[in-house]
């Protein structure tokens, strides 16, 4: 609606005013046009369907593009630096950590003492990586809870959706999600607000399951890979590297054989320090004691995600009416009644501060 | 339902907030009490499936500090011998220290360049003492009083007259508190193995000595003090006490004891005295060890005839051998109480009797073979010669061996090992190690080996000082201060391009 400017010279006062007003108007408007259309050029976040190979390379990508990017950017002090850019940046002490450990030995010239903290080091990595592999795989084939699910935010990092259990991205999943996840969890369909009940599980499952991954995973981790790399056996490894290089030397052997010949050699020097450690028929009391302990937390843990992954709940039918709507019946002059039957007065809305 | 409700039907009392500052008794509190009941809160909250983030970070901090003292406690399990796990716990200790220092190391740099303490806390509205800087995304500023704004703003160049000076004196902090952090996890990884190992080797040695002594104390208290003055004891239990003290004060097979603190002191003071210290570190850990021992000859050759090294030396050996005897004579004086005397029998008494003698004789031929450096006459033999008769004085002596036998009486003993050394050592190869091992004892350490010994561990310490703490804790310090200087607060082009690519 345009203005009309025809009398514009000859208005009076009151006319003039009037105009003003509806320029001051139209200004409004045309600002709050614009408004709309930046708002629909600022991207959503979107979720993510990585494969496991997708999810590899998002973690080379992470270690090796996004970590060093936000080192910089966090030296120089961003003023965007978000709360999962530092949990990012928190993770760069066990990795160059690992690496001071293993290097100060060997500076030291001690390369029997290095070699069994690189050892350590990386059975750390590793049984931590498989321990919260272990948990995520528990989850998604019992509850079918993909943990690792990943969003694309606004300012374009792959982020968690289910990082905090506090906000946890609920609002980017689908129905289709919520369908296959209340099959799974196994909630009746008849249930009253059952996309609720799944959320209320998986709200559960996040911090159960980081909690096992804190508690269980690390410390079996750390201290599994403290007691292996223990062994004297680790020195011998290095053994097998001759034997494999004149096994990569055989002109009569097919690259396939030498191969499966190269890594049975290698499998078979590695062996050794675990069989060491982890044979225990003749071994001490307390070696008994951490190996069997360990194992059986591990065992007790997939049984409890397994059984006790999300609790048991009484899920309510829609039919159904709650506790309080009962209690409510009871009462026929009570405000829940009244809002009930529809027989608030608007006298009652008006008495209210 | 529940939407349907009158508003004002539920009446939320809206109180002020409540935020402020924590104290250092608050904070300490926290630190001691609070997190560990979080932790364990934490933990029943999550198995009841009720808990929040908050909650899990509490839990990831006990659960580290747990798995440190498990990690020590497991290590603890594999070494049977008393006080063996000591140095576990304290390795344990330190780097939990040292993950507790570094924060505050590279918090004070931050503190002494721009005025902003980042260790402080606060109390929200909910009781709980939150780290005002931890999220740089929500700092709650306003728990800071007005004159202490005023006064960053001012270091800081802002002026808060301006009507979005309060946002930049917040986008300044914000910006301190991220770079801090992200220093705080460049260094963390290096930092915490540097300061827990410069730890543990200022504290280990006093804190053995302590073990040892509360060892013995504990024998002494808890069995033999008991025992002696129970009007009734059995002989077994007697036995059993007086053994239990000896295996804490002069037991081997671990360095807990007080003659291994004894022993362990001996050569180190030795080559402090010797000013051996003071020899190069090629010299120290050269490959050859004749070489090193050639060294270490010509250097007591200039040493030796100065007075006051050898004032220093003969005080130095005074003053162990009163030690030693402060050390022994209570145990020799146990054995003849008479309660002892009668109630063991008369064989254990004998084989303890035995056993304190060894201990004795061992420790000290090796004070007599240094007490020999003193009455070496260097002056009146040319300088080669001379250097020749020390290397050979500081041999191990069958003379001395000889000499201590005659003394004791075994007149034939010392007349059979007389025949040399060659003959001695030959004789003493071919027979079994079970005759001729507490002789071997008894005749002390060589000053050679005593001193090369010594001077080999010196030598890797003092690589160890000039490349771990020294160079690369140095290192670290030189470019925190760097850090803190050229780049702490200083204006960047930071936009969003930089996380856009990923």
């Amino acid at each position: 609606m345009l203005p009309n400017f025809r009398h514009a010279p000859h208005s009076t006062k009151s006319q003039t005013d009037a105009l003003l007003k509806n320029l001051a108007q139209w200004e409004q408007w045309q600002q709050y046009i614009q408004l709309q259309e930046r708002r629909k050029q600022i991207p959503e976040d979107t979720l993510l369907d990585y494969t496991f190979l997708d999810k590899g390379l998002h973690h080379l990508k992470t270690g090796f593009i996004t970590l060093p990017k936000t080192i910089l950017r966090g030296l120089a002090g961003a003023n965007d630096f978000t709360f999962s850019e530092a949990m990012l940046v928190a993770k760069v002490p066990y990795y160059l950590g690992g690496l001071f450990l293993i290097a100060s030995p060997i500076m030291g010239k001690n390369l029997k003492e290095g070699v069994r903290q690189g050892a350590a080091v990386l059975l750390y990595l590793m049984g931590n990586a498989g321990s919260h592999f272990l948990i995520n795989s528990l989850y998604r084939l019992r509850f079918g809870i993909d943990l690792t699910m990943m969003y694309r935010s606004q300012t374009g990092q792959a982020e968690q959706v289910f990082a905090s259990s506090d906000f946890p991205r609920f609002d980017l999943l689908k129905p289709r999600h919520y369908e296959y996840l209340a099959r799974k969890m196994e909630i009746p369909p008849e249930t009253a607000d059952r996309n609720g009940a799944v959320r209320s599980q998986l709200r559960h499952a996040i911090t159960t399951s980081r909690a096992l991954k804190l508690v269980v995973g690390n410390s079996i981790s750390a201290i599994g890979a403290g007691y292996i790399a223990r062994s004297d056996k680790w020195l011998e490894t290095q053994k097998a590297f001759p034997s494999i290089q004149g096994i990569l030397k055989n002109p009569r052997m097919s690259l396939l054989q030498k191969a499966s010949q190269s890594i049975s050699v290698l499998s078979e020097g590695l062996r050794a320090p675990f069989m060491e450690r982890l044979a225990i028929g003749e071994s001490p009391q307390w070696k008994k004691c951490v190996v069997l302990g360990g194992l059986a937390s591990l065992a007790v843990t997939s049984l409890y995600i397994w059984f006790r992954g999300v609790p048991d709940r009484h899920y309510v039918a829609s039919n159904d009416e709650g506790p309080l709507v009962q209690y409510a019946a009871t009462h026929p002059n009570s405000a829940f009644r009244q809002v009930l039957n529809n027989t608030a007065t608007p006298n009652y809305w008006r008495t209210q501060p | 339902m529940i939407n349907h409700l009158p508003p004002g039907f539920v009446k939320t009392p809206k109180l002020p907030p409540k935020a402020r500052l924590a104290t250092w008794k608050e904070r300490t509190e926290d630190n001691l009490i609070k997190i560990p009941q979080a932790a364990y809160t934490g933990w029943c909250a999550v198995t009841h499936g009720h808990s929040k983030d908050h909650m899990l970070g509490r839990l990831d901090d006990t659960t580290r500090t747990l798995g440190v003292v498990s990690i020590a406690g497991l290590g603890a399990l594999g070494t049977p011998e008393p006080g063996g796990s000591l140095p576990l716990w304290l390795g344990a200790a330190s780097w939990l220290g040292a993950m507790a220092v570094t924060p505050k190391l590279i918090n004070g740099a931050v503190y002494m360049k721009t005025g902003v303490n980042l260790n402080t806390r606060y109390i929200n509205s909910n009781g709980q003492i939150q780290p005002l800087f931890l999220d740089p995304n929500y700092m709650p500023l306003h728990v800071l009083p007005p004159e202490k704004r005023q006064q960053l703003a001012l270091r800081l160049g802002i002026s808060l007259d301006d009507s979005n000076g309060q946002i930049q004196l917040k986008n300044k902090l914000k910006q301190i508190a991220v770079q801090a952090f992200t220093w705080w996890m460049l260094m963390a990884g290096m930092a915490t193995p540097v300061i827990a190992s410069s730890i543990c080797d200022r504290i280990e040695d006093p804190f053995k000595s302590l073990a040892s002594r509360f060892r013995q104390w504990k024998a002494y208290h808890y069995q033999v003090i008991p025992a002696l003055n129970a009007p009734h004891t059995s002989a077994q239990k007697l036995t059993k006490a007086v053994e239990t003290l000896l295996d804490s004060s002069i037991g081997s097979g671990t360095e807990v004891t007080v003659l291994s603190r004894w022993w362990k002191q001996l050569p180190e003071k030795i080559v402090q005295t010797l000013h051996l210290d003071k020899l190069p570190q090629k010299d120290l850990l050269h490959p050859s060890p004749t070489a090193r021992f050639e060294k270490v000859v010509q250097h007591l050759h200039r040493q030796l005839p100065q007075i006051e090294t050898k004032a220093n030396l003969e005080l130095l050996l005074q003053h162990k051998q009163q030690e030693l005897n402060s050390i022994l004579s209570p145990l020799e004086a146990l054995l003849q109480h008479p309660k002892v005397n009668t109630k063991i029998p008369r064989k254990t008494q004998t084989l303890l009797a035995q056993r304190l003698q060894l201990t004795r004789d061992t420790a000290e031929a090796t004070l007599l073979h240094f007490k020999r450096l003193l009455t070496f006459p260097l002056q009146s033999l040319p300088a080669t010669h001379a250097q020749a008769k020390l290397s050979q004085q500081m041999e191990k002596s069958v003379l001395s061996y000889a000499l201590q036998l005659s003394r004791q009486g075994k007149i034939s003993e010392a007349i059979q090992l007389s025949g040399g050394p060659s003959q001695f050592q030959k004789v003493l190869t071919s027979f079994t190690e079970n005759r001729f091992g507490p002789a071997f004892q008894q005749m002390g350490d060589s000053p050679k080996s005593f001193l090369l010994r010594a001077l080999n561990s010196l030598g890797l310490r003092h690589r160890w000082l000039k490349l771990y703490p020294g160079l690369i804790g140095g290192g670290m310090i030189i470019a925190t201060a760097l850090f803190c200087t050229v780049f702490l607060g200083a204006d960047f082009n930071t936009g969003t391009e930089g996380r856009k690519s990923s």
